[in-house]
């Protein structure tokens, strides 16, 4: 029987409740964002007492459908001001859904100055003063408390710069090989740390993996869903061979490369840092192309990266990350991407934030572009020890704007802008301005028609089209979150229309239920207006759905493109 | 006798995944208790070294109980 988890960390005390009936159709982010525009007061502090942080599986997690195991973690958000919502892989998320919880729902905080772990089984919820892995990375964490209990228990957790509280904290989730996976954005691992909470480990020992109510029925559309993710060529063919990170020589040759703290188009040396540079020194070097970031993925977009002595530095090594220290920091060195991107993950903070932080810090003067060992040395020794500069450093790339008073700083919400210009892929500014999430790439991945020619195409560097396709494809985002499925499945979703068919029949195979599209669509709507709403009433208001005035005034090469939409355009998107 | 032996020397206690059935959702990578499933080269494959066909966890081999194309079977 599903069921909801609350943690007081105020009375260290947990409860078990019975699934409200209007959360029963819900999970992941549908949820989470839910559970936190009802529970949550919008104009707290998000660091504070009054603020929870709710972690939920997907619909369809813990079933036999490919690609489900996602993790949702909601919360007022310390960076944006507004409502949160990340998801990652690893392996918590299906064996929360296992153990029938639908939610865990952690509120309050601790008086003093202890420190607590949460440990999560079939019969019983511990939460026990840490003291030992206090002030640990990541990979040392996992590697303990999995050793502790002598089994992969699912792990969930905190890194130093989550402790110190820093903007650009993010909770780690461990993985099926022990390593790390993100819930990237928006700080909400100082969240976690405000809640004095360093990990949750989850034990499923004793579930059976979760049954369809219509097992025939179910199995039809998994298999349907499986073979339109095998059959489209982004899911089946681009990303399981490169990664995202196949994404560099593509952005370059669309001019919509942000380079240089914002300034070009184009880097000069993206060969050095593509996808298929990185394929091809990951196979020299005996690592691993294709790796899922949870157990039944059919995608494979992860890889293990190893050092020149085939000694492994990271996987999971995204696209995002690479052009943030690539071309947007000019670091032209893959090795010293990845072992910053190992540090990030071990000392646990946003890659993406910190990245776009880094872009800003090297045009305040504070290290030079292209300085990859001064970033490794920085995110070691300040950020990671929260030095007076680590602090402001891992705030992120806002704070370090308004510290060295540098007036180019890509964010949108206090969130660092990723990976693609929005003045030459102006889908994806509109989804940048007008996500609930901030600045979020993912929240309605443009990019895909603009650039992929994926779900047919609208003209990357025109105004025509690009608000249509933002909401859209952000309602669609809004339900593929609350599924528990990776986002990659939207490729096939938007090209095969046996992929959405079959994702709605196995939801209602797996609850004996009958939604139709429209059903679905609707959720994806009330998702965005929930957290719109939640926005609003935090005194996010409709000013801040803009991007930052530089995109208006600074044309960027080669296309000579500039940011172009006017306000009343752009609120236009809430039209629905 | 003699091929009755032989038989019993060559039987593993197995199940395997028929390539051209699979379809590669992961289902059983997910759920066997072994871990004996891993994702090779597009597909899933079991290591029958590894497999016990999930004697003392499950009634039946939970592979293919999951799977949703038949491709779990005995080695």
């Amino acid at each position: 029987m599903d069921k909801i988890i609350r943690i007081n960390m105020t009375e260290l005390t947990s409860s078990i409740e019975p699934v409200p009936e209007e959360w029963a159709g819900l999970g992941g982010r549908a949820l989470t964002s839910t559970i936190v525009a009802k529970e949550v007061p919008p104009t707290c502090h998000a660091l504070g007492s009054s603020n929870k942080l709710v972690f939920a599986p997907g619909l369809l997690t813990g079933t036999a459908a490919a690609n489900s195991g996602r993790l949702s973690a909601g919360a007022k958000s310390p960076l944006t001001g507004g409502i949160k919502e990340c998801n990652a892989g690893g392996t918590a998320a299906r064996m929360l859904a296992k153990l029938g919880i639908k939610a865990m729902i952690v509120e309050g905080a601790p008086d003093g100055d202890k420190w607590y772990s949460i440990h999560v089984t079939k019969s019983a919820i511990t939460i026990q003063e840490e003291s030992e892995l206090l002030g640990k990375g990541n990979y040392c964490l996992v590697n303990n408390v999995q050793a502790r209990h002598g089994l992969p228990v699912g792990v969930i957790s905190i890194g130093p710069v989550g402790e110190m509280k820093m903007l650009s904290a993010n909770i780690s989730v461990a993985d099926p090989d022990s390593r790390i996976r993100s819930l990237g954005r928006g700080g909400l691992g100082a969240v976690m740390g405000a809640k004095k909470i360093k990990f949750i480990s989850i034990d499923d020992t004793g579930t059976p993996p979760v049954m369809p109510k219509d097992t025939v029925k179910f199995k039809e559309a998994a298999r349907t869903f499986a073979k339109t993710l095998l059959d489209h060529p982004v899911s089946g063919q681009g990303l399981p061979t490169y990664g995202t990170n196949v994404l560099v020589n593509i952005l370059n040759e669309a001019g919509g490369l942000p380079t240089r703290n914002f300034t070009s188009g184009q880097f000069a040396a993206h060969d050095k840092i593509s996808g298929e540079t990185m394929h091809a020194t990951i196979v020299a070097r005996g690592g691993t192309p294709t790796h899922g970031c949870h157990a039944g993925c059919q995608i494979q977009c992860s890889q293990v990266y190893n050092d020149k002595d085939g000694k492994y530095v990271t996987s999971g090594f995204e696209y995002e990350t690479i052009w943030g220290f690539g071309a947007n920091c000019c670091i032209e060195e893959l090795d010293d991407i990845a072992e910053a991107d190992h540090i990030m993950d071990d000392i646990g903070c946003d890659s993406i934030e910190t990245a776009v932080m880094f872009g800003v810090a090297m045009e305040a003067g504070i290290l030079p572009f292209g300085d990859g060992k001064g970033v490794i040395r920085m995110l070691r020794e300040d950020i990671g020890k929260g030095t007076p500069l680590g602090r402001i450093l891992g705030g992120g790339a806002a704070e370090v704007g308004r510290m060295y008073g540098v007036t180019r700083v890509p964010v949108v919400k206090n969130q660092g802008i990723p990976a693609y210009d929005p003045r030459a892929v102006k889908g994806i500014g509109v989804t940048y301005a007008m996500a609930t999430m901030g600045a979020d790439h993912t929240s309605g991945y443009a990019i895909a028609t603009n650039i992929l020619n994926v779900g047919g195409h609208v003209d990357p560097l025109s105004k025509a089209g690009q608000i249509d396709l933002a909401r859209n494809l952000q309602i669609a985002t809004a339900a593929i979150d609350s599924t528990g499925m990776c986002l990659f499945i939207a490729f096939p979703a938007l090209d095969i229309p046996e992929c959405l068919s079959s994702l709605i029949d196995m939801i209602n195979a797996r609850f004996g239920i009958h939604l139709t599209g429209d059903d679905v669509t609707a959720l994806g709507k009330s998702v965005l207006k929930i957290e719109h709403q939640f926005n609003l009433d935090a005194g996010l208001s409709k000013e801040h759905d803009r991007l930052p005035e530089f995109f208006s005034k600074e044309r960027i090469a080669p296309h000579n493109a500039i940011w172009d939409f006017t306000p009343e355009e752009l609120d236009t998107f809430w039209n629905f | 006798m003699a091929q009755d032996a032989d038989t019993i020397m060559e039987y593993v206690m197995s199940y395997k995944i028929i390539p051209d059935l699979c379809n590669a959702c992961g289902s059983c990578e997910a759920e066997c208790p072994n871990r004996a499933i891993s994702h090779v080269e597009k597909l899933f494959t079991i290591d029958p070294n590894k497999c016990t066909e999930c004697q003392g966890t499950y009634d039946s081999p939970m592979c293919a109980q999951l799977c949703n194309s038949d491709a779990c079977v005995p080695a």
